[in-house]
């Protein structure tokens, strides 16, 4: 009996403490994903387009650093397209929950899943994200908390439409990093871009023979951008904005 | 893949200092970072001048990733010791080495080469001596200059401030240094650090002082704050009995 048919087994009340993971697809995020529901296959399908979409590296593993023994965690690694920065966003999977949740979700409504905290909370649980940045000086990742910008979660959109709209969405930001940092929510990118773009210039990981005055004048603006409000300097705030992006058209 | 392995080929990676001066704050020059090495010399220079002790340490918390070295000294008037530990990051000053020469540096492109690559090349912590609890207690001083310096020259100017501790602590922007001194003076009193005969009441009408001045909101009253500086400047002439020395800092 393989895995996916002991899964199927509904009547096994025990079936869903299975931490083990399919050995067919151990290459892919599927791997991890044992459990035959769809919802969950196409978010890991979404994420791995886009990671061969962006020369996204996708590492799976296995360890205990996270709520329960049967956590799996898997790192998706990619750089800045122009700014050549490495982003790692690492996905804490929780199979317990997933398979406590898709034991008897199916009974409750589509608008009570919306609609209830309880459920919503149940569903975070079996995904979490971390998403980081390799600094070089210090030698080791960073977290970079995007949590609180634009993309929060939206159980309207249904939690796992949400979810892998969310983290694909990310993917891309990340990977588009220098022309994302021109969207007005995006305050922490420009906050991280300030600082790690002088680093990646000493390494010479960018393209286009940019300078280390551009760099400079680039991360002074995203500094200076930070002081103003959004919402009481509207206008001020935009024309800045603007003097960025000719920046940025410039450099790259 | 980890982050331990990001980037480890790459030269600019190893933390090796220079063996052969490895017992002198030379072994933390770079021969592709001319500022930083004059900057060094400065260090060097100044602690002869005030009579204060570099050692290069590696002590039982050595890092092999950066190098710990201590500036050990005492307050000119005060006598109160202080130590200014130093951390060396050889990684960044490789990397900083690797496109310096590409840079025509100015203030404004110094700025952020300053804030987000040279500032972390050298770390510090300025600590004094607590005789209450024989160990070392930390100061709070931090650069806030935006002018083009190197970390040893900011490390020189904590030194000249530390050395001439009783009148840095009047600047209304040390007030670690203050609140240090308040609890300081009384305590070094006692094991009789101090020169000049100095009496209790005068130590413990400069310790208020201080403290009065601590108080005192150099943005709400900056008149205030003048004029109790002032005064607290007089107090120190005549408890130190000073005359030419008084104008050197006025």
């Amino acid at each position: 009996m393989n895995l996916r048919s002991m899964n199927s087994m509904r009547g096994d009340s025990s079936f869903w403490w299975n931490d083990s993971i399919n050995i067919c697809e151990k290459e892919s995020l599927n791997s991890i994903n044992y459990s035959n529901y769809n919802e969950l296959k196409e978010v890991f399908d979404s994420i791995e387009h886009k990671a061969r979409e962006i020369d996204a590296e996708i590492i799976i593993t296995k360890g205990k650093r996270y709520k329960s023994d049967m956590g799996k965690y898997f790192y998706i690694k990619f750089k800045g397209e122009k700014s050549k920065i490495s982003y790692r966003i690492t996905g804490i999977y929780e199979p317990l929950i997933t398979n406590l949740i898709y034991k008897r979700l199916n009974e409750i409504s589509a608008n009570e899943r919306t609609d209830k905290d309880d459920v919503g909370i149940m569903l975070d649980g079996q995904f979490q994200f971390d998403i980081e940045w390799f600094d070089i000086l210090e030698k080791n990742w960073r977290k970079f908390d995007h949590s609180g910008e634009h993309y929060g979660t939206d159980l309207d959109l249904g939690f796992m439409e949400c979810k892998k709209h969310w983290i694909v969405d990310i993917m891309d930001f990340l990977h588009k990093d220098v022309i994302s940092s021109l969207e007005p929510d995006m305050g922490k990118l420009r906050e991280m871009l300030a600082e790690a773009l002088p680093q990646y210039w000493f390494v010479n990981e960018q393209v286009d023979n940019i300078t280390f005055d551009d760099i400079a004048s680039l991360s002074e603006r995203y500094i200076d951008l930070a002081l103003i409000s959004n919402l009481r300097e509207k206008s001020k705030y935009t024309s800045k904005l603007n003097t960025i992006k000719k920046l940025i058209k410039k450099m790259y | 893949m980890n982050g331990d392995t990001e980037y480890d080929n790459d030269y600019w990676m190893t933390h090796d200092v220079n063996i052969c001066d490895k017992q002198t704050i030379k072994s933390l020059m770079h021969p592709a970072l001319e500022e930083h090495n004059k900057s060094l010399t400065w260090i060097q220079e100044t602690a002869k001048e005030i009579n204060a002790n570099i050692v290069i340490s590696t002590n039982e918390y050595y890092d092999p990733k950066k190098h710990n070295s201590a500036i050990y000294m005492k307050g000119r008037k005060s006598n109160i010791s202080y130590k200014i530990e130093i951390n060396y990051h050889p990684r960044i000053a490789n990397l900083c080495a690797k496109r310096i020469d590409e840079i025509s540096i100015n203030e404004e492109n110094f700025r952020i080469l300053n804030k987000f690559i040279i500032s972390k090349m050298i770390t510090f912590n300025v600590r004094w001596y607590d005789l209450r609890i024989m160990d070392w207690s930390s100061i709070c001083i931090e650069n806030e200059s935006g002018i083009m310096s190197w970390p040893g020259d900011i490390i020189v100017s904590v030194m000249n401030a530390l050395y001439n501790d009783i009148y840095s602590a009047l600047d209304s922007k040390m007030n670690t240094l203050r609140s240090t001194l308040i609890e300081a003076l009384p305590v070094y009193w006692f094991v009789n650090k101090q020169f000049y005969n100095i009496s209790y009441n005068n130590i413990a009408l400069l310790s208020e002082s201080l403290e009065d001045l601590h108080y005192t909101d150099v943005s709400d009253s900056m008149d205030e704050f003048s004029q109790k500086t002032l005064t607290i400047r007089k107090l120190i002439k005549i408890i130190y009995q000073e005359d030419d020395e008084f104008k050197e800092y006025e």
